[in-house]
């Protein structure tokens, strides 16, 4: 078929189409579509027992405080990375600068005082379990993330399956902190930032630039 | 002159958005300018066998995608950007062998440079005359005339550093200047 031939057919049977949203109507639908997806999974796990107690804790409002505003920073660069054309970079590093500087505040107040069993103990291999955790709190928020980010053009799509790895994580760590009763600032470093993140980042990058694709 | 006031940026804006709303004849125009608009891009982007392929691909590719274009949006980059996604999809596709060597930064089709290559001389002039007389010079030597540094530095009798440092000088304020009128 010549070129002409396919402008004459996309043309002669055209149909109205309404735009995207606005870019924080985007932002909303998507982080209300990752709400109802962390809302059902969470359905697997029950409350920390001294929830009541933690959450009056500067760690824990801080923690959750910071991977809330990094959550909704990575939702608008996700919602601004369905445009073609969008520079979205600097909202995905600044989603990125909130979660380190929590990381870096956990590394902090894990060495000092400087206690080497304590520090190992935070890092006790068995707390990958919460890694994995994340991971699967992480799942349902990612798969109707995919569905509503698939409506749009992304033309860049490693970047968009990093950021949706990443605004998965987040989410998923910040749920997290209401199931894990643990609040060793190690244990909250290795297990609910670093490991899940980099996992699900490798994840999503290998995923996510063959589903992404259009 | 910036992109706002380009006037393929004001025509195509307007044809897409009455494609928008259905007008077949008013899309049958838009998608007639973006395949004579790219079809150079193309060819120079791919084997000229693969040309007609690729070109439809992207029309296709806009048709599907024409609900991501809004009105606060500039229409030229939108285009381009899904030209380039589409031009480097196909060339991953064909030729797996080739990707390891292949940079996608190297296709430079974005609206600015088709912008910049719709300029008269008057609009080039005027975005030369921010530039230094240094500056000016070794952009023409480089950029213009195809000179390779070492023999631009001859010419100029400066080092290789200093002319690679002020080409990316002046293609800085170049690029400032030219996208000040949209902030």
């Amino acid at each position: 078929m010549k070129t002409s031939d396919l402008i004459g057919k996309l043309s002669s049977d055209l149909k109205p189409v309404r735009s995207l949203s606005a870019t924080l109507t985007r932002t909303g639908v998507v982080m209300f579509a990752m709400s109802v997806g962390l809302a059902l999974s969470a359905l697997f796990f029950t409350a920390r027992p001294d929830l009541h107690e933690a959450m009056s804790e500067r760690q824990f409002i801080f923690g959750a405080g910071a991977l809330i505003l990094g959550w909704i920073v990575e939702s608008y660069s996700l919602a601004l990375l369905q445009l073609p054309t969008t520079e979205t970079k600097k909202f995905f590093a600044a989603g990125l600068t909130i979660v380190g500087i929590l990381a870096l505040a956990y590394l902090g107040r894990g060495l000092i005082p400087m206690d080497i069993n304590s520090f190992m103990n935070g890092a006790d291999v068995h707390g990958v379990k919460c890694s994995l955790d994340i991971a699967f709190l992480s799942v349902l928020p990612g798969i109707f993330l995919f569905l509503i980010l698939r409506k749009g053009a992304p033309t860049r799509i490693m970047h968009m399956a990093l950021n949706l790895a990443i605004c998965c994580a987040i989410l998923g760590a910040f749920a997290l902190q209401f199931f894990c009763p643990i609040n060793q600032p190690i244990h909250l470093l290795v297990w609910h930032l670093v490991v899940p993140f980099a996992g699900l980042s490798g994840l999503g990058i290998l995923i996510g630039r063959k589903i992404l694709r259009w | 002159m910036n992109l706002k006031e380009s006037k393929d940026e004001i025509e195509l804006s307007e044809l897409m958005r009455t494609s928008q709303a259905g007008d077949g004849a008013a899309y049958k125009e838009l998608l007639l300018r973006i395949e004579k608009m790219l079809a150079p891009f193309v060819r120079k982007s791919v084997p000229n066998e693969a040309a007609e392929d690729v070109l439809q691909e992207i029309i296709l590719a806009i048709h599907t995608k024409r609900h991501t274009f809004n009105s606060e949006q500039y229409f030229l980059p939108w285009c381009y950007a899904i030209a380039r996604y589409k031009i480097i999809d196909s060339i991953r596709a064909r030729t797996r062998r080739e990707v390891l060597a292949f940079d996608p930064d190297e296709i430079e089709i974005t609206a600015d440079t088709y912008a910049t290559a719709t300029f008269s001389d008057e609009q080039f002039d005027a975005l030369m005359a921010s530039l230094s007389e240094k500056q000016k010079q070794i952009v023409k030597l480089v950029k213009l005339d195809g000179l390779s540094i070492k023999e631009a530095a001859q010419k100029t009798g400066l080092s290789e550093s200093d002319v690679k440092i002020n080409i990316h000088r002046a293609l800085k304020k170049l690029k400032s200047r030219f996208q000040g009128g949209r902030q």
